[in-house]
């Protein structure tokens, strides 16, 4: 490990250079921008010492990030955004998509021609959790909390989301159809049900509007805070002997199930001179139609009424240090993903971010640690110490 | 491992307090109170610039508009939508009202009489689309406009009165520039995330002194009489100062 750490640091400093502007163009109604970044790590995992796999294939150098996004205006009606992850592109257009990291981010038109409602059109995050639709760049964590890292519910599909805001922003108004499949729709068809997922938000925030935001990089000094509820449901009928698409039901096999699927969840953030905090709790519930689905574990439908739950939380607290260029994090989280089987996991993880050049330029330490595993989800590892650079050109 | 986990815990939350109390120990810059406010009816409004006579303020608005209002900012006329996309600094002399449009990188003058819009100027930027030209005032000291760009970097572009480029200058005193003016003889900046007012030197651009403010997302800064007068652009309200050199210890 040390010999991988010394290289990353050298190699980190050694191409530290002042951030250049973005580049943008316009004709005077149709602006665009280009932007991107890069961001390159080093992890470490503690591998349990009784398991059978010593398998260390994740002491490694990872590329997360070789990103490009092109933004776009056409006067004040129109806006739309390509966003592509060169280092999740290949390997996402024939494996399992990584939720939290595809390929493809963002493919979307907006239309704000209407006084009533916005309308977007395309691939893009749903309007589903706070943590979800807080942009990666602006957190010093390298992963998401496990419950919207993308394999509990999908954090990005192809669909189209109705928006509205309300005094002064500070209320916001969403909802959507979406194929379901998630990131897999990229590949094409819906699965054989050829059904449609539903999904709503409402978000308040006082006393003035938030943006998906974590940090408190401006040391407010009045207190803000915000609340938001989110659903979404479907219902797939898989047609007999039709399966789902490869992967489309995720590392857990709950993101699609044949049958009714409703998940519901409730996310609260606040920020105040530097302190930020956010909560947020997801619980899905899920009726398959085959009483004998795997989903069940084994029991009868006398015992399980017909569903099952699976669910957990995540809370953070952080601390924004201008004087340290700074950002400190703790985060804590509670998965069960059945209720049917005993036990839920738990994590604890800590970040600490350098600013060299505010989010544009950070390098950014993260320590996670498995205080305790569910049993159908076990883990050979204990620990996991992540560290590298992020570089956005913007 | 349970002892690690509290360590790291540990280390982290002395780490966050130490570096807590170091900023509260260091920080020194003055803050300001507003005196009053009053909630204003127009939609993200972006800055604004007291009028040459100094009966009225312009102010413009996200939305493409120009307006005027009286001291207490209550709307008295308004322009025409034009093609415009993100109204985001204004200035007016004897001639104008000069508008800065961010993301077409175009200014736009406006008659003082009827506010009908007489004409544009190009003044291109090739940085982020919301990145560029937040302010526009004009520097008497060295007769010349000046254009600031809001961040990554903050640019402040001395002109012609035909907007051609004369000279430039990174700021590097805050994290971006929401609002500038001419005031007194001296250049004031206004930065939204430092939610600080700062007085510069109109030939150097340096800092000369600085005020925190307690108004959330300030975007825009004007002075009338005695008063400093601060937008603020989420909450669409307009608060009132004491001049801070009056508060000045």
């Amino acid at each position: 490990m040390k010999t991988g750490f010394y290289s990353l640091i050298v190699l980190l400093f050694s191409f530290i250079q002042p951030v250049t502007a973005q580049i943008s163009f316009t004709n005077g109604k149709h602006s665009l921008e280009i932007s991107g970044g890069i961001s390159a790590y080093y992890n470490h995992r503690l591998i349990k010492p009784d398991a059978t796999n010593q398998n260390m294939n994740k002491n490694r150098f990872g590329l997360r990030d070789a990103q490009l996004q092109i933004e776009g205006r056409y006067g004040q009606m129109w806006e739309y955004e390509l966003q592509v992850d060169f280092a999740d592109f290949a390997s996402s257009s024939v494996g399992e998509a990584d939720p939290e990291n595809p390929g493809l981010m963002d493919a979307y038109v907006l239309f704000k021609g209407l006084k009533f409602v916005d309308i977007q059109f395309g691939y893009g995050k749903t309007p589903y959790s706070r943590s979800s639709l807080v942009p990666f760049i602006y957190s010093p964590y390298w992963q998401r909390a496990e419950i919207v890292r993308g394999n509990v519910f999908s954090r990005r599909d192809v669909g189209i989301t109705l928006s509205k805001s309300f005094w002064k922003q500070r209320i916001g108004v969403y909802a959507g159809a979406y194929n379901g499949t998630g990131e897999i729709s990229l590949r094409g068809d819906n699965d054989a049900s050829g059904a449609l997922e539903y999904i709503g938000r409402v978000e308040f925030a006082f006393p003035q509007r938030m943006r998906y935001r974590d940090i408190d990089e401006r040391h407010v000094h009045i207190p803000l805070f915000a609340i938001g509820l989110n659903g979404r449901f479907t219902e797939r009928k898989l047609p007999a002997g039709a399966t789902f698409p490869a992967y489309s039901t995720g590392e857990y096999g709950i993101k699609l199930i044949d049958g009714r699927r409703f998940v519901y969840g409730l996310d609260a953030v606040f920020m105040y001179k530097g302190f930020s905090g956010s909560f947020e709790i997801h619980q899905l519930r899920g009726e398959p139609r085959n009483p004998g689905s795997l989903l069940f574990q084994g029991y009868s439908e006398a015992e399980t009424k017909g569903y099952f739950l699976a669910g957990g939380y995540v809370a953070q607290l952080n601390y924004f240090s201008r004087f340290l260029q700074s950002i400190f994090s703790v985060r804590y989280e509670q998965l069960d993903l059945n209720d049917l089987v005993n036990g839920r996991s738990e994590r604890f993880s800590c970040a600490y971010a350098f600013q060299l050049k505010r989010f544009n330029s950070m390098l950014k330490f993260q320590y996670t640690k498995i205080i305790k595993e569910e049993s159908i989800d076990p883990l050979r590892w204990t620990d996991q110490f992540r560290i590298g650079w992020q570089y956005l050109f913007k | 491992m349970k002892t690690n986990t509290i360590i790291f815990t540990a280390l982290f939350f002395f780490g966050a307090i130490g570096s807590y109390a170091s900023a509260q120990k260091k920080t020194k810059t003055p803050s300001l109170k507003f005196e009053s406010s009053v909630s204003l009816k127009i939609p993200e409004p972006s800055d604004i610039a007291l009028s040459p006579s100094g009966n009225s303020f312009y102010i413009v608005s996200d939305n493409a508009i120009l307006f005027e209002t009286d001291l207490q900012g209550t709307v008295l006329r308004k322009s025409d939508v034009i093609k415009g996309i993100d109204f985001e600094g204004v200035w007016s002399d004897d001639r104008y009202v000069y508008v800065a449009d961010e993301t077409t990188r175009k200014i736009h003058l406006y008659s003082h009489k009827d506010l009908a819009h007489e004409k544009t100027l190009n003044f291109s930027y090739p940085g982020g689309r919301n990145k560029g030209v937040e302010s526009i005032t004009y520097n008497a000291a060295k007769k010349a406009f000046v254009l600031i760009t809001e961040t990554d970097p903050s640019i402040i572009f001395e002109t012609d009165s035909n907007f051609v480029q004369l000279n430039e200058k990174e700021w590097n005193n805050s994290r971006d520039v929401s609002a500038a003016t001419y005031h007194n003889g001296h250049i004031w900046i206004l930065s939204d995330e430092d939610m600080t007012v700062f007085k510069c030197d109109p030939l150097t651009y340096e800092v000369i002194a600085k005020w925190k403010i307690n108004v959330l997302n300030p975007e825009g800064i004007a002075f009338d009489n005695n008063r400093m007068v601060i937008l603020s652009d989420d909450l669409e309200r307009m608060y009132f100062f004491s001049h801070p050199e009056s508060t000045r210890k």
